[in-house]
């Protein structure tokens, strides 16, 4: 949907104009998923209303609800993917409710974003992977923020004072926690199905000026990740390079990069950005 | 999240394609102006954050409260995986 209907520049209008749009990740309304009580006895309500009123229903579909909040309208997102198809019933329901065109309800921003305020002192990276041939579904890259708490910044460092030409190898529980999310992007997205196999990222100080450490980051990786939620034998096999800055008086990192220069997962090929953000 | 590609965003992945598939440079002094050209080619682009120009609410009571202020409907989208980081 999102590289369909979500990227089409009438449903853009239409939604913004004369609509209320939501969305919801089921994973939130699923067992000790976050979705409130009070949420999920909603979600369960529009669903009890559209098969009251033989609508299609199901867990991935655009609904539409009155604005009183009524279910009135539906689409399996099979037939909500085809553009026009989408289009038809947004018109459709704005033209039923006389809706006058207006400005968006909710201002637009940026859907991306690191999930809570990092506490300061935090490493915050953001990763971008994508596909290249076949490596995952193509269209829009997959992203992660990825989140290290001051304590586990240090894990990044060297454990003493460093000279040029000093080399460590970072923690592996610190490079595990940003290595598991690069894989393209796939059905399966729980990264606790992932089987690191090998995995190393070292890192060797090439300049020191004014207190700040340059080291570059050299890594492997090779992780079994299954593309849907069943278990397959297909592997991510990288490998990467990237530089780290850090200030060698606060032992806090000013810059993170890492990109992959070599990266494949079952028989395609993929690429992974990663970056730190103020 | 499955994508049926038209003729130019094809060429777009291709042109895409050759940017991110770039080899590393083999002398290590240009390596720091790669890796960092490399970061920002990979950035997703702004067709593909076209999605971020809807004003979306991703709490249902919310969206219903200001469907009835604003006497507008609601589109909900209810999908697995995280749509907005493209991980879906």
């Amino acid at each position: 949907m999102r590289t369909g209907p979500f990227s089409n520049k009438k449903v853009v209008e239409l939604l913004n104009a004369y609509y209320v749009p939501v969305y919801i990740s089921n994973e939130d309304f699923r067992g000790k998923g976050g979705a409130p009580a009070e949420e999920r006895k909603e979600l369960h309500r529009i669903f009890q209303e559209g098969h009251k009123a033989k609508l299609s229903v199901g867990t991935v579909h655009a609904y539409i609800l009155s604005p009183e909040g009524r279910t009135v309208d539906s689409l399996h997102v099979a037939e909500a993917a085809k553009v026009e198809r989408f289009i038809a019933m947004l018109e459709a329901n704005a033209r039923k409710f006389e809706v006058p065109a207006g400005k968006p309800v909710v201002k637009p921003v940026p859907q991306s974003t690191v999930a809570e305020k990092a506490p300061e002192g935090s490493l915050v990276l953001h990763l971008v992977a994508r596909s290249i041939s076949g490596g995952g579904w193509g269209g829009v890259p997959g992203e992660n923020w990825i989140v290290y708490a001051r304590e586990e910044v240090g894990k990044f460092l060297p454990s003493g004072k460093a000279a040029v030409g000093t080399t460590w190898e970072i923690d592996k529980r610190a490079a595990t926690k940003l290595l598991t999310h690069f894989y393209p992007e796939t059905e399966n997205n729980d990264v606790s199905k992932n089987r690191i196999d090998e995995i190393s990222l070292k890192a060797t100080v090439v300049s020191i000026d004014r207190g700040t450490v340059t080291a570059r980051l050299e890594g492997r990786l090779k992780m079994k990740h299954p593309f849907y939620h069943k278990d397959e034998d297909r592997f991510v096999n990288a490998t990467m390079v990237g530089f780290i800055e850090f200030d060698s008086g606060n032992r806090s990192v000013k810059s993170f990069r890492l990109v992959t220069d070599k990266a494949t997962y079952g028989t395609g090929a993929f690429a992974v950005a990663v970056r730190s953000v103020d | 999240m499955r994508s049926v590609l038209g003729l130019p965003a094809l060429s777009f992945v291709i042109a895409l394609a050759v940017s991110v598939a770039a080899d590393r440079p083999k002398n290590d002094a240009d390596l720091p102006a790669w890796v960092e050209k490399t970061v920002i080619e990979r950035q997703p682009t702004a067709a593909e954050r076209r999605f971020d120009e809807i004003g979306w609410l991703t709490d249902i009571r919310e969206a219903i409260r200001l469907a009835k202020e604003h006497k507008r409907p609601v589109m909900l989208f209810t999908h697995d995986g995280r749509m907005a980081i493209g991980r879906c």
